[in-house]
């Protein structure tokens, strides 16, 4: 049976499941009444800004906090009073921790010893540990002569020796450089569908919480504001926060002309053009914001809007970076949509007049919800700094950079 | 960079008034002249002398059983005193009397423990000394123990209890370790303070002479050259211990930067 048939078993119960869960700090709730159930084997991201509450949550489910309200169950067993070492959990902690009075064998034996295993099995379990981990014969080196990458590896060993039901990782790569980070998440990602252990990984760079996960659930100032496989949570993003947080989304206010109609809806920008765009929400609401994904997006020269999805506007900026084209295209009224474009033939230059076309389909109408300030006719590159996406006081650049270029 | 010459000048003048005395000790040990007054050649003599006179050698053996007893103690007390620290309302009291009991003169500490120890019926002597060098090597061994504890995270605590250890396991196998640089270095700098105190030492006494308090004795009336024999000697013997309370304590430091180096770089 393969791995994602075992996650997709919605009658095994679930190995960890948090019940109505919140954490108060200082009089602010740091979780709030989160609600999460974690299948047997997935590898499940819990992604958020920092300070959203996804390490508090996986403190409480390691035991390292206490929830204020709120049950959590651990195969089935209630665990809310259970100090971290009866806990069927182990923790790859952020900056490791590892016990530099010990060697690399030792710390990897440290829990097997604590759980009373004979010496030879010992031994032998902490060998294949480190062997999975591409760390073998590495027993008797010190922690202080290793390399960053190598400490992470015997974390992950030493946690994963004791064969825990859940393994939980607190935004483990982050203290790594670049080019060792892309390495390890493939490793890690290997490793996971090789041990079938369910993993919770907690991160706040989303694209490795994409490329990671089996589903992933993204936090907000203490709640779940959506659970999904990443697929879900790219083409349907269940609030503007998320389509910001997730990737790179043009996210723009509108208003509803007519619908919804079976899935669709017809849209009115700040601008006055009109657009088709697909909606889950047969709310009544009158208005929302317009998610759609720069790369979903074709430029075409020639200013002929035909309406439906189709949007016409004056190239303001381009950028050329490698692979792709990024345009900045200026609807008018201060409406502003990012395009990415994979053709490299003959570059549109800033000033041309151009439609974007895009399938109904890809894009996505959140009724009642609002653009994210630093959102708004901008597309946000995502990957380097989620934080500032949320941030509230970003000025637009791009009309004095406009003003240069003339 | 040159540095204007009065700055030389400056230093050797300090650093002669600092240790002109103790190189006339260190001299005069050796110096045939039992007053010391000119050089007449070369002796061990006066540590001949010295190491076979029965009082010096008692008076060694009591110090360092003092020595070591109020380090024992010390180190025992005064690290529970920091690990108790953590309890909130505790905090403050444990550091008000750790700091009491270095700013209080030595005179007014000794004088009261003599009284209080002789008023609830304990007599004077060995014990006695060892009560009073314990209350003040304390202080010393829980400032240096919560300096270190200051500088470490939760982190690895932590990661003991999520491998299934105990609070009580998580103390002996990982805390402990990481805070035994500070306890080895206290350890020897408090049992360098309790080897030559005199002060307490004098206070508590009774009949129980310590080194320092025989040296003293030796001064009393006239300047025996037997003196400067054993102050070279209890000299070299703290040097050693100081050189080693410091190598314990850069040792661990040096490790733990290389690791901080690797993990950032």
């Amino acid at each position: 049976m393969s791995r994602r048939q075992v996650a997709n078993e919605s009658s095994s119960p679930p190995v960890v499941a948090l019940r109505h869960i919140s954490r108060i700090f200082g009089g602010s709730a740091a979780v709030s009444d989160l609600s999460l159930e974690l299948r047997r084997g997935e590898f499940f991201s819990l992604l958020g800004p920092s300070g959203c509450g996804k390490t508090t949550t996986l403190r409480m489910i390691a035991g390292f906090e206490r929830p204020d309200a709120g049950e959590i169950m651990i195969m089935g067993r209630d665990v809310k009073m259970a100090p971290p070492n009866r806990r069927p959990v182990n923790t790859v902690f952020q900056n490791y921790a590892l016990f530099s009075h010990l060697n690399v064998g030792e710390n990897v034996e440290f829990g097997l010893r604590e759980k009373g295993v004979a010496r030879a099995e010992r031994a032998t379990a902490v060998r294949e540990a480190l062997a999975l981990v591409r760390l073998a014969g590495h027993e008797a080196r010190r922690i202080q002569g290793l390399s960053g990458g190598e400490q992470q590896r015997v974390a992950l060993a030493r946690a994963i020796v004791n064969q825990p039901n859940v393994l939980l990782l607190d935004e483990p790569l982050g203290a790594l450089d670049l080019k060792l980070r892309r390495a390890m998440q493939e490793e890690l990602k290997m490793l996971q569908r090789r041990l079938g252990i369910t993993f919770l990984y907690v991160t706040h760079d989303q694209e490795e919480a994409l490329l990671m996960s089996d589903r992933v659930g993204v936090m907000s100032k203490g709640r779940l504001e959506q659970v999904g496989s990443p697929e879900e949570l790219y083409a349907r993003p269940a609030s503007a926060f998320v389509a910001d947080f997730v990737g790179e989304a043009n996210i723009l206010a509108a208003q509803v002309e007519e619908g919804p109609r079976s899935g669709r809806v017809t849209l009115r920008l700040a601008n006055g053009q009109t657009v088709t765009a697909a909606t889950s929400g047969e709310t009544g609401a009158s208005a929302g914001a317009l998610v759609l994904r720069p790369e979903k997006i074709e430029l075409e020269r020639g200013p002929i809007a035909v309406g439906g999805c189709r949007l016409s506007g004056i190239v303001e900026n381009a950028f050329f970076i490698g692979a792709f084209r990024r345009f900045v295209v200026h609807l008018g009224q201060d409406v502003r949509i990012t395009a990415l474009t994979t053709d490299a033939s003959s570059p549109i230059a800033p000033g041309a007049a151009v439609s974007l076309v895009f399938d109904p389909d890809q894009a996505w109408f959140l009724p009642g919800e609002i653009p994210p300030k630093s959102a708004e006719g901008r597309a946000s590159p995502n990957t380097a700094q989620p934080q500032t996406t949320t941030g509230h006081n970003h000025e637009n650049p791009r009309p004095d950079a406009l003003a240069r270029q003339l | 960079m040159r540095r204007p010459w009065p700055l030389y000048v400056y230093a050797v003048l300090l650093y002669g008034f600092i240790f002109a005395p103790i190189l006339f000790l260190i001299v005069n040990s050796v110096n045939a002249d039992r007053y010391g007054e000119t050089w007449k050649g070369f002796t061990t003599q006066w540590y001949v002398e010295a190491w076979s006179s029965p009082g010096v050698i008692e008076a060694t053996r009591n110090s360092l059983l003092v020595a070591a007893a109020s380090t024992a103690a010390s180190l025992l007390l005064g690290t529970l005193a920091v690990l108790g620290r953590r309890l909130r309302p505790v905090a403050l009291v444990i550091d008000g009397s750790t700091l009491a009991r270095i700013l209080i003169p030595e005179v007014v500490l000794a004088l009261s423990v003599l009284v209080f120890l002789t008023s609830i019926g304990f007599a004077r002597g060995f014990t006695t000394i060892v009560i009073g060098h314990t209350l003040f090597s304390t202080a010393y061994v829980s400032i240096i123990v919560a300096a270190r504890m200051a500088r470490m995270t939760p982190a690895t605590w932590e990661a003991a209890r999520d491998l299934g250890a105990t609070a009580w396991r998580a103390f002996w196998r990982v805390r402990l370790w990481e805070i035994m640089p500070a306890i080895v270095a206290s350890g020897l700098l408090v049992f360098i303070f309790s080897l030559d105190n005199v002060v307490t030492s004098y206070f508590l006494s009774g009949s129980t002479v310590t080194l320092p308090l025989y040296m003293y004795g030796l001064i009393r009336f006239e300047i025996s050259p037997m003196v400067n024999a054993l102050g070279t000697s209890i000299m070299l013997v703290t040097s050693v211990l100081m050189a080693l309370a410091a190598l314990a304590n850069w040792r661990w430091a040096v490790g733990r930067q290389t690791v901080r180096q690797l993990r950032t770089a």
